[in-house]
Formats: C-alpha cells, structure tokens, sequence
C-alpha cells in the first residue's frame, strides 16, 4: 500500500532525504503560500454574510492547503536516496548445521524450516540486487555453494566463531549484510551470553556489518526437563560435605509435581533430593548435599527422573568432578587471655583433618603461649608484623583482644589480609573486644559485617544467650548439624544457652547473618558475615560456645561439627599462592583446553620469573609435559593450550620452580566427553540472537517474518552504493490528497447550502 | 569456727540467690546474668567425706583464705580475668558444668556414690579439669585412688614427668619441690603421713590431655592460705603459686 501510494519503498524514505528538484528558491514557494493564504482569506471575507467566521476559517484552510500542495509540486519535491549496485555487494547467508537443529517438534525440525526461509523467501529475493554467498555453521564455518544436501549435522554450534570468520573473510568484499538461521544455541568454548567479557561484542561491532537473526525452533521447551547446571565447588576435603546447587529446566507443576534430583558416584547413588515444582514453566534451583569420600578424584553425575512427554533424556543428567584434596586450611588464632572458649575451640578442631590451627594466647602481659606453631620461634614476639608471617595463613581469628594491644602495621596488615589477600577474618566477643577494646578506630572496621555498638555502654555481657537459626544459617554448611533441615533446626533448638553476648551496631549492606542471639526476648545478630575485598570477614558476637560443649552429654558433638565446619568454610575460600584454571571443568565435544596458572609470592604479589609446567595425564595413563608460557599482559599468570582428544577424566599437575626450587604445586582435574554438548540447551536462545543484530544494527526475524529481511537489506544500503533522485512530484499521494481536499470543502460547501 | 560456718552459709546461698535471680539493665534488656561475672572461677568442690576433727568437713580445708591469696596472685601475674572469690559446688548442682574448674582438697577421705562418679566422669569427659591436693601416705592414696577407679575403671594415673607441657605452660617448673603443709612444717618436716615423697599425678583423655592433676603428699592449698605468714617460707608459697597458675593455664588452654 505503502509503495503504491508513494512510488517507492517506505525504507527509501527512511534512509532518504527529501528535496525540491526544481531549482528555484524555496523562499519563493513559502512566499507565495503566505500570498495564496493571503488572497484567499481576503476573497472568503467579502462572504462574511453568508457564512459564520468558523466555517469561513474551515473553507480557507482547505482551500489554502490546495494551493500550498500545488505550488509545492510545481517546485517538484523529490526523494535524494542511496541505492545499492546490483550485484556488486554481498549478502552472506548462514545456516546452523548443529545438531540441534535436527530437534524435531509435531514432525518438523529447525534445519527444514531454517532452509525453507532461506530458499524460499531470502536468497532469491536478495539475488537480484545481491551476490549471495551460502555457508553452514557447526563448530567453524564452512562456505558451500548449495544448502541441499546439507553436510553431516556438527556436534557443536560455534555461532560465535562462524560470525567472526564470515565477517573477517569478508574484508575485502563489500558485504551488505550477514543472515543466519539458527537457533542460537552456541555451545562454542567458554562463550557464555551473561559473559561481563565484552571481546566478543566489541569485535562484531567493530565490523559495522548489519548481522540479521533468524530466531528459528521453540524459545520454551515444556515437555523437556534438563539440568542446565550444576553449581558446586571442584575442590573439598575428605569427609566433608559440599552443596550443590542443581538447575533444572521444566515445563511447571502441569507437567509433573515434583522433581528428583539423584547423585551417583560411578554407579553408586550417593544422594538424592525432591522438590516440588512451581506451577509456571522455568528454572529451579534444587540444592543437594553431596559427602566427599576419601581424598583423590570423585566423579558425579546430577541426573534428573525423566518424565513420559521428555522425548531427550540425554540433557537430564550433568557431570561435575570432585576434587577430595588431603589440605590443610591453615589458621591463626589471636588471644589476648586465657579463655574457655580458646581452649574449647582448640579441642572443637584438634581432630579436624582440614584445619591446622595456630593460636597466640597472651598468658601474661609479656608471655605469649603458642601451640600448632612449626617451631620455637614462631611467633616468639605474638602477633605477626611482616605480610609473608601473616599471608601464611588462609584465616585469622582475634580473640578478646583489645584493640591497643597492635600496632598500627599490625591493625593495616589485618586489613590488607582480607582486602588484598582473600583471607577470612574472624572476630570474636570479648569484654576488651570490638567496641569495647576500642576497635572501632582501626581500619578493620570497615571489614566487619556489622558497625560497632556506640553507647557508652559495655556492649559485652555474661549473660545467657540462645543461638536460633536463621534463614540463612538454615541453608549454610557452617551452620549444618544435620542434612536435614528439620532435624537440623531441632539439633540448634536442643543446644543450651551461650555463656555470653556482645551487642554490634548495625548490620552493614553486604552483611548476612547465619546466626542470631535470643536475650530476654529480645533478637540480635550472633554470627555474620560479608565479603570484604578479595576476602570474607566473619564475627561471632559470642564467646561462650564453650557452653554447648560442658552443658552436653560428651557424646554429643554438635559443639565439635559446628566449629570444624566454621574454620573449615571461612578458611576454604582465602586463595593459594597459586591457583591453576582451564577454561571449563567439563569439555563437551571441545578438546581445546586452555590452561592458567597464577602464582604469587609469600607477600601475594604476582611472580612472573618462575618456571612452570604442567604434567598432563591422559585417562589411559600417558603423561606430556607442557612448558606455561608467561603472560606479558597480566602479571603472574601462566598459559597453556592443550589437545585434549581422548575422551574421560584427564589429570593436570602444575609445578612452579625458581631458581630450581620447587615454590608451589597445583592439581586441577577435568572430563572430556564427545556427543553430547548439542543435547542441552535446545530451545532457542533468542535473547542472544537478538544481541547479535542489536550488536551489529542487523534485526531479529522470526520464521513467519523473515520474508522482510531482502527489504530491510536493501533499506539499509550497506556497501558499494550509487546516490539517485527520485521525482516525488507524481506520486499518487499528493494527487488523492488534493482531490481528497477539494471533496471535503465540497461537501461541507453542500452541507452549508452555498454550493 | 561459727564465723567460718556463717561465712559458708552466705557463700552457699549467696552463689544460689545469684544464680536465679540476677538480671542487669545495662542494655541487655532483662537478660539473665551468670552468677560468675569473670571468665575464670576457682570451684571448690564439696564433697562426701569425714570431717577434720574439729575443722569442720575435709572438703572446706583452707577455704577460702586458700583460693582468695591464690586468685589475687592469678589476676596480678596473668591476664585471666578471675574472679576474686571462689565458688562452692557438688558434683550433683545443676552448675557444675559452668566451672571447667575444679579443685578438691584432701582427697583422701573422698567417697563417691554411682551417680556422683558417673557425674564427674561425664564433668571430666566434656572438657572440666579437675586438680586435688593436699592428701598423704598410702592409705589416703588407696582412698583417692578406689574413688577415682569408680569414675574412671579404664583409666590409668600416671606419674608426671618434669617434661610434661603442664610444667612449662607458664612458667618452666624444672626443679619440682615438695610443698609442705603449716603443721608438719611446724614439727620440722615436708611430708606427712609416711607420704616421704611427692608425686605429682595425673589421667589423661583419649587425645592425651590431661584431665586430672594429683598432687600427691604435698599441701598446695596450704602454701597458698598462709602465703601471707611470715613463720610460712616464701619460697613454697612461690612454687605452689606457680604450680596452680600452670595448672590453670594448662586447663584453658587443652
């Protein structure tokens, strides 16, 4: 409609510019516009008598705009467009080949529909004014000249890769544009579409080639139940237990009730959770607790229970490794006295595998006790005052000690251990502790997870507190006497009251509680924490845990898992000297592993002088050593690429060595496995293909739409382009519009009697 | 004597009174306060057992002058905030396991019932630390020893060496040395009761803690009471003053 009224595509328009091709100067036509209006209104008023003035008003005014679309045409308004060359530009048209576009849903799968868009309604519309360039995508690009046959459907979908290839091969053609069909499902190395990486983007962009998506398939797939992740750590120590956090696709409570989430190490099922499902189709988190066994390597498959409609069982189950490392989190614990609640907490962790803890306990003002030290003169003169003394340790925990008792290096260098290092910090109650040793002034202040209490008054007490779970503690391994959570709010309810309590201000932003105080009816917050830096800073506004021990049975050993799993979780998340990371933990038909090792001195500062290596262990037991080559652009880190082709659980030994001495070793673990990165992820990710075109001032189509994107190529006139006048002065629009005019001053002429 | 007797009575319902109805309004609201406002208190206990002739029972010897000169000593050399007066307490009071503390004296006369042994065990195996002092000669050691073999029948007492942890926690005790009570010190002797030689004792836990010290024919408690006596040599006094403050420090620190 569009086109006939106006001559031509409402896309000319848009990118056009309009003008008059008459030459003469425009001043003239508004000149003699004000003139007609003039000599029209003066004619219509000597008819005064006749009509009233809002209806003369109404006649000049059509009768004006007669004569200004009149004049205008005489100066003969025409269209100044850009036009692409026929045949000189390119369009490049891409076709997922990926497995998953071999999804069938109601016997019809994506390639057929992507190819029948492309055949029917794209390529032969484009090659009139395009040279139309085929290729499929799979895990690279591969230029064709025909999609039918298609080659064998690739068991990955490097949309990513292909995009980048397409538009880089492209350079020295005028390439007008890039349409790909697909369903967006890029499974491509550790390309992730919440990626803060911005590379990707930055690049596509860079092109300013517009990219056009063919969003084809489903974007929710109700009957298919997947796990879409497995969130859980890769490292932990014997016996321990590690949560994991299993994501599981679904088509909401229509489809089933509930879901079972099973955990099998080889073939043994080693733990299992329902939950039940909300009634909207979705994601939902199930956590599940998963036992460690001995220290070596535990291989675990997350399966989900499949249900009758799930035609692709494949994606319900994940594999994740678990890395049961014999390591020692090492711990300095500060004590200005002699307490109870040292004593019981060295008793609480003696037996800990986990833990080796160290504590300073000023016996008197100039006697240090010390026990869990290396040697004799281990912290001879108390608390440590160089950064390699304290960064030696992965947490710290300061006692009742006022705040006095260190210096200022002392109280920065606190600091610094959980800002700079990632260490954890603990503090506890005390009547010379927190705002009542004077704490508030130190820089680690700003650390802690609540403000300090500012009366006047002591905030320490010897007062009878009751520890109650709270929403967080109810889900947090520190706080877990029981897998159950039932039996585990039961185990926290049954332990008798602390033997004191000191109150904290406020509770900062970042801060959750995992433990509160019932004192006299009155609630507070017992154990906090929050992020600090790279590290975590914890406090414990108690001191008298010692009482769940000496009030208990002896048996009872909820005061011994409580601080075990405390020191065992506050001290797990400070880092080593060295780290080592691949790319992913589990390469699904991907066999390029890209491996980083980072390393840092005693005082944690990046050491790029050393060598490192890394001894790679294949699952049939052949080793390679790689060389780690230094990174020029980040200080301390170390890379390597390596083939990963066999399938199964491959070992990676980094060792770091200075001057021919060893400095520091690390073990990472990952699984390589073929056929099966297609399975997941199937329906149509449609919020990538979108960020695509937006990225690229390309469109997103739909199936039923796609037969628009030759126009809206065209529109855009990208590449080699010829700049035409178009002559408006004839379009039918103007011609309808003064007959239109005329009509209606007719009519109301009619209307009013004087015709 | 009677102002003893009214000291203990007011000592006993003191501690009682206090345990049930202290509360504070220093902005913790109505919380209930322990009736020990220090971290360390020095628990006496009382016991079953023969009375000391005229003295009174063997469990209150050289109450409480004994714990006060010591606790005062406590506080001045050490950081531990201790309380200055000493609690009272039986093996069957509901707080006995807010002392992790305890001292028993003249241990020779000590008789336990089943649920009295079975208290302690349970008092000693939770974390409490138990010292006794001031018994001599064999009979009294079989007395003690039939006791404790009630509390612990699979327990062995050992004898303490110079090099055990307990001897060097505070103070390095290398050379140790009899500490005699006033009356044989009186008649020109360290020792009592045919108790010639001094021992020092203990049992240990599964982790190889010590659980118990004995002193064995020495009179710790003694040296502490008449610390302040000129006619009492300064030097015991010294020594055991620094034998309880190890054993103090030992006890809050394994």
């Amino acid at each position: 409609m569009f086109e006939w009224l106006f001559k031509y595509p409402k896309g000319d328009f848009d990118a056009g510019a309009i003008t008059f091709a008459s030459g003469y100067p425009t001043w003239v036509l508004y000149a003699l516009i004000i003139i007609a209006a003039v000599v029209l209104a003066i004619s219509l008023w000597h008819r005064r008598q006749h009509l009233s003035a809002p209806r003369l008003s109404t006649l000049w005014a059509l009768q004006t705009a007669v004569a200004a679309l009149l004049l205008m045409l005489i100066w003969q308004p025409a269209l100044d467009v850009k036009t692409l060359r026929a045949g000189e530009n390119t369009v490049a048209v891409l076709v997922d080949n990926s497995s998953s576009m071999y999804y069938e849903h109601r016997g019809e799968n994506r390639i057929t529909q992507a190819l029948n868009v492309i055949t029917t309604d794209i390529t032969p519309a484009l090659s009139d004014n395009f040279s139309v360039s085929l290729a499929t995508v799979g895990d690279q690009l591969n230029l064709t000249e025909t999609l039918q046959p298609l080659p064998a459907p690739s068991n990955n979908s490097n949309i990513t890769g292909s995009l980048l290839d397409a538009l880089d091969q492209a350079r020295a053609q005028p390439l007008a544009a890039i349409v790909i069909a697909s369903d967006g499902s890029d499974n491509s190395k550790a390309f992730d579409t919440a990626s803060t990486d911005t590379s990707f983007w930055d690049q596509l962009a860079a092109f300013n080639v517009p990219v056009h998506t063919v969003g084809v398939g489903r974007t929710t797939l109700p009957e298919d139940l997947e796990i879409t992740g497995v969130d859980m750590a890769s490292t932990t120590l014997p016996g321990s237990l590690e949560q994991a956090t299993v994501t599981v696709r679904h088509g909401g409570s229509n489809s089933q009730n509930t879901v079972r989430v099973k955990v099998y190490a080889g073939a043994n099922l080693i733990a299992l959770q329902e939950q039940a499902l909300p009634e909207l189709p979705g994601e939902t988190t199930v956590s599940v607790d998963v036992s460690a066994n001995d220290a070596g390597l535990q291989e675990l498959r997350f399966e989900v229970e499949a249900t009758p409609d799930d035609t692709l069982v494949q994606n319900n189950s994940r594999k994740r490794l678990l890395q049961v490392e014999e390591k020692q989190r090492r711990i300095l614990y500060f004590e200005g006295e002699p307490r109870w609640e040292y004593k019981f907490i060295r008793r609480a962790v003696a037996k800990s595998k986990g833990v080796a803890l160290v504590t300073i306990l000023r016996t008197t003002p100039n006697k240090f006790y010390r026990q869990g030290i290396d040697s004799p003169e281990q912290h001879a003169n108390g608390f440590p005052v160089t950064k390699a003394e304290l960064y030696a340790y992965d947490a710290v925990i300061i006692g009742n000690v006022d705040a006095i008792s260190l210096n200022a290096t002392q109280h920065q260098l606190l600091h610094d251990f959980v800002s700079e290092r990632g260490g954890a910090l603990m503090m506890l109650a005390g009547d010379s502790a927190l705002s009542d040793g004077g704490w508030e002034n130190s820089p680690l202040a700003k650390a802690l997870p609540a403000t300090m209490q500012t009366s006047t008054q002591p905030s320490y007490a010897r007062v009878r507190a009751k520890a109650v779970l709270t929403s967080n503690g109810q889900h947090s391994a520190i706080t877990r006497l029981d897998p159950d959570p039932d039996t585990n709010t039961l185990l926290w309810s049954e332990l008798p009251e602390l033997a004191d309590f000191q109150r904290t201000g406020e509770l900062k932003p970042g801060a959750a509680t995992l433990l509160d105080a019932i004192i006299g009816g009155e609630r507070m917050p017992l154990l906090m924490f929050q992020p600090y830096g790279n590290g975590n800073s914890y406090l414990l506004a108690s001191s008298g845990t010692w009482r769940w021990q000496m009030q208990m049975p002896s048996e009872d050993q909820r005061h011994e898992i409580f601080w075990q799993q405390l020191l065992t979780t506050i001290g797990a998340t400070a880092p080593d000297r060295m780290t080592v990371a691949t790319d992913h933990q589990i390469y699904l038909d991907n066999s390029t592993l890209q491996i980083s090792a980072n390393l840092l001195d005693d005082e944690f500062e990046p050491v790029s002088s050393a060598e490192v290596t890394a001894n790679i262990t294949s699952p049939d037991g052949s080793v390679q050593l790689i060389p780690l080559e230094a990174n020029p652009e980040n200080a301390g880190e170390f890379l390597a690429k390596v083939e990963a082709t066999a399938t199964g659980s491959w070992q990676i030994d980094i060792n770091a060595t200075e001057d021919g001495n060893q400095v520091a070793t690390a073990t990472r673990w990952i699984h390589r496995e073929d056929g099966t990165a297609e399975s997941y992820a199937l329906a149509q990710d449609a919020d990538f293909l979108k960020r695509v075109a937006s990225t690229t001032g390309g469109r997103y189509w739909t199936v039923e739409n796609a037969n628009d994107v030759p126009n809206a190529i065209k529109a855009a006139r990208n590449g080699i382009v010829r700049l035409q006048t178009l002559p408006l002065w004839n379009v039918p629009f103007f011609f309808l519009l003064i007959l239109g005019l005329k009509l209606v001053e007719w009519m109301l002429r009619m209307i009013w009697g004087r015709l | 004597m009677y102002y003893r007797l009214l000291a203990l009575f007011l000592a006993l319902s003191g501690t009682a009174l206090a345990q049930t109805i202290a509360s504070s309004n220093d902005g913790h609201g109505a919380a209930m306060r322990f009736s020990n406002q220090h971290e360390f208190a020095f628990a006496r206990l009382i016991y079953r057992g023969s009375n000391l002739g005229g003295w009174g029972p063997r469990w209150q010897v050289d109450w409480p002058e004994a714990e006060t000169h010591l606790l005062a000593g406590l506080s001045r050399l050490t950081r531990i905030d201790a309380n200055k007066e000493g609690a009272l307490v039986r093996l069957s009071d509901d707080n006995l396991f807010d002392y992790p503390w305890l001292y028993a004296v003249e241990v020779g006369s000590l008789t336990l019932n089943q649920y009295e042994a079975s208290q302690l065990r349970e008092y000693l195996l939770r974390g409490g630390f138990l010292m006794v002092d001031d018994f001599h000669g064999p009979y009294e050691w079989d007395n003690f020893a039939y006791a404790l073999q009630q509390v612990f029948p699979d327990r062995r007492i050992e004898e303490l060496t110079s090099n055990d942890e307990i001897f060097h926690v505070l103070y390095d005790i290398t050379e140790r040395t009899q500490i005699p009570g006033l009356r044989p010190l009186r008649g020109g002797r360290t020792w009592e009761q045919g108790g010639n030689v001094p021992h020092w004792r203990g049992i240990r836990d599964d982790n190889d803690r010590l659980m118990v010290a004995i002193n064995f024919n020495m009179d710790l408690g003694d040296a502490w009471e008449h610390a302040d006596w000129p006619e009492y040599p300064q030097p015991y006094s010294s020594m055991a003053y620094r034998f309880a403050m190890n054993y103090v420090i030992y006890s809050m620190t394994h």
